[in-house]
């Protein structure tokens, strides 16, 4: 297993650093020369309309996607071009938009196959894990609530129950650096409630970069957000600022007097 | 959903937990007796059938587990059967003289690598060794290239369609269509005799406990259940750090062996071996025997191997017109409704043993990462 990498003397805060990243499918430009960088130990939102390329960002930092220009940097190392397991092995895991639990598998099997550190499959003709990944399995279990399920398959959790357990399975993997494209999908109110209290329960062990469009979540969560449109980075600010900024709702609702929905000044902004 | 009732097995002579192992061990009983009771007939059929649920078993781990249809078992098993079948050969053929097919075809020396099959060691060796290895450079080669579901198949059916063009094509070598006959001993042993027919079927029976229990402990292990994970969420393991690709070719390999093996005890009880078994047709065979009895459950594919190829044995020299029919529906059946097989539906019967959370695979619900192709 390696170690997470060490930070680089020239970027001493930046855990994410993306530049000038343009990612281009048939010459359709999802991000366009994109800067963007995550402080180690923050909670990021990153927001924006349909086609902004949020989940194409998250693609590109996992290796998914291959940038045509630009790279990705994680903890001062460039990671863009590494196959997406060595990605993941130094410590970026990311949560997908649908929920994808290990179906046929226990609850407790899913979050086992997360937590494992060894990851080659000649180590793991054995039964039982470590002590310390039991451990730490348990400890998943009780922090997503899903003890009562741990020996169920997952195919029969009800779907927010699943949202848990995968959010459980990325979190048990122990990254440094946790991508969630959209964890509240589909949940009711009570439990986007529930997972903002789990994810800020997160922020000091880990750093998180969260996707979603439930403004609800997102003050909530109470982080700085991101807005990006058309493939590069918008505006960054407060939740407050950016709620109330024309030009965010410009590209969200179209026409900023039609949406008729600024009561204060428009506010000039870098 | 069951509520908050814990799926574990209770005490009882009827829970899951203890009557599996109750029932494993009197067919072991019944079967290890069989030479007692039953007839010279059935009794080589039974023994014949017993090495293919060897090979069964390699498809669970490969198809009901890992979720990779390969249409070309018969590769590996043909290898198996082969690699016994040239030590086989020389030992039948009067020293200092050649196989009497090389002949035939105008041979005038033994090829260099015939050369070290006769010596039953090295032949034993290759029987295990050269089916497991091409299966997992096979695998690699599809694997690395993220090759999936219906692709897998067709490369799998032309590799075995290929083996059985290259068999018959390089006739002074391997005997063409006639394949490899005339056997007389083994590691001393006269291959004929009722005392052999008996001690040939122990053997086999011994080597299906050996490789069924193996292939239950595996399957529990933690790679069993990423070969599962792999199945159901190839990205999902992916994005959790796992190379996929390493357990598939893994998986494969394990399957190649247990063909071999498999290969090699065929050819015993049938006393030759042949492109006629190997091909693509019998590779089907394999694979529609093991959907019948349960593809996900090592129990279900060994018991739908065995039990099919007697049925076929029985029906098809009743009805010969109407077998192929049969078959056909049956596996048609099985795929609109039951996907887990006999296993599936004895498991559904079994009061309290539905919700064991064993890795079968469930119908529906299958679209979660759009990598894990349902059937073909």
């Amino acid at each position: 297993m390696t170690p997470p990498a060490s930070f680089s003397p020239t970027a001493p805060e930046a855990l994410l650093d993306v530049r000038n990243v343009t990612v281009s499918f048939d010459g359709f430009k999802a991000l366009t020369d994109l800067n963007f960088r995550v402080e180690k130990g923050s909670i990021r939102m990153l927001i924006g309309p349909n086609g902004a390329g949020k989940s194409t960002l998250l693609d590109t930092i996992i290796g998914k996607v291959h940038p045509v220009g630009g790279q990705v940097r994680y903890g001062g190392r460039v990671i863009s071009g590494l196959p997406e397991h060595e990605i993941v092995q130094l410590g970026i895991c990311r949560k997908f938009q649908a929920p994808g639990v290990l179906d046929a598998l226990s609850v407790r099997d899913n979050l086992r196959v997360a937590v494992r550190r060894d990851k080659g499959w000649l180590a793991n003709f054995r039964s039982r894990l470590s002590e310390a990944e039991e451990a730490r399995v348990d400890e998943v279990l009780t922090l997503t609530g899903l003890q009562a399920r741990a020996d169920f398959p997952a195919l029969q959790l009800a779907h927010g129950e699943k949202q848990w357990l995968e959010i459980g399975m990325v979190v048990g993997s122990d990254p440094q650096l946790l991508l969630l494209d959209e964890p509240t999908a589909g949940m009711t109110a009570q439990e986007t409630a529930q997972t903002a209290a789990l994810i800020r329960g997160l922020a000091g062990r880990h750093t998180i970069l969260v996707i979603d469009h439930d403004m609800t979540f997102v003050e909530l969560l109470g982080a700085p957000v991101s807005v990006l449109h058309q493939g590069q980075l918008f505006r960054e600010g407060h939740l407050d600022e950016i709620r109330t900024d024309p030009a965010v709702m410009e590209i969200y609702l179209g026409r900023p007097k039609d949406a008729n929905a600024t009561p204060r000044e428009p506010h000039a902004q870098a | 959903m069951t509520g908050q009732r814990r799926p574990s097995g209770r005490g009882g002579l009827l829970s899951p937990t203890l009557l599996k192992p109750l029932l494993l061990s009197a067919v072991f009983l019944l079967l290890a007796f069989a030479p007692f009771y039953l007839g010279e007939y059935t009794l080589s059929l039974l023994g014949r059938v017993l090495s293919l649920a060897v090979a069964a078993l390699g498809i669970c781990i490969v198809w009901g587990r890992t979720g990779i249809l390969s249409l070309g078992q018969g590769v590996f098993f043909g290898l198996g059967g082969y690699a016994l079948a040239m030590h086989l050969k020389l030992v039948a053929t009067p020293k200092g003289e050649l196989p009497d097919f090389m002949l035939y075809n105008g041979l005038e020396a033994l090829p260099f690598w015939w050369k070290p099959f006769a010596s039953p060691v090295f032949a034993l060796a290759m029987v295990v060794l050269i089916p497991t290895l091409v299966a997992a450079f096979i695998g690699w080669l599809m694997f690395r290239r993220r090759l999936t579901g219906v692709y897998v198949s067709i490369i799998t059916q032309a590799v075995a369609l290929a083996f059985v063009t290259l068999l018959i094509g390089s006739q002074g070598y391997t005997s063409g269509t006639n394949g490899i006959t005339d056997f007389q001993s083994f590691l001393g042993i006269a291959l004929r005799g009722s005392g052999y027919e008996h001690g040939l079927y122990w053997v086999t029976l011994a080597l299906l406990a050996l490789a069924f229990t193996g292939t239950t402990w595996l399957l529990g292990t933690h790679f069993g259940k990423l070969l599962t994970a792999v199945r159901d969420g190839e990205n999902r393991v992916r994005f959790l750090g796992y190379n996929p690709a390493s357990y598939k070719v893994a998986a494969f390999a394990l399957g190649g062996l247990l063909g071999g093996v498999s290969g090699a005890l065929y050819t015993l009880h049938l006393g030759n071996v042949s492109p006629a078994v190997i091909g693509v047709v019998p590779s089907i065979e394999l694979v529609v025997w093991v959907a019948l009895g349960g593809r996900a459950s090592p129990t279900g594919a060994a018991a739908g191997m065995i039990l099919g190829n007697i049925a076929k044995d029985r029906i098809s020299s009743a009805v010969p017109d109407a077998w192929l029919y049969i078959m056909g529906s049956l596996f048609v059946l099985v795929v609109l409704v039951l996907p887990d097989g006999l296993a599936g539906l004895v498991k559904r019967l079994l009061p309290g043993a539905a919700r064991t959370g064993t890795p079968g695979l469930q119908p529906a619900a299958k679209e979660v990462s759009g990598d894990a192709p349902s059937v073909l």
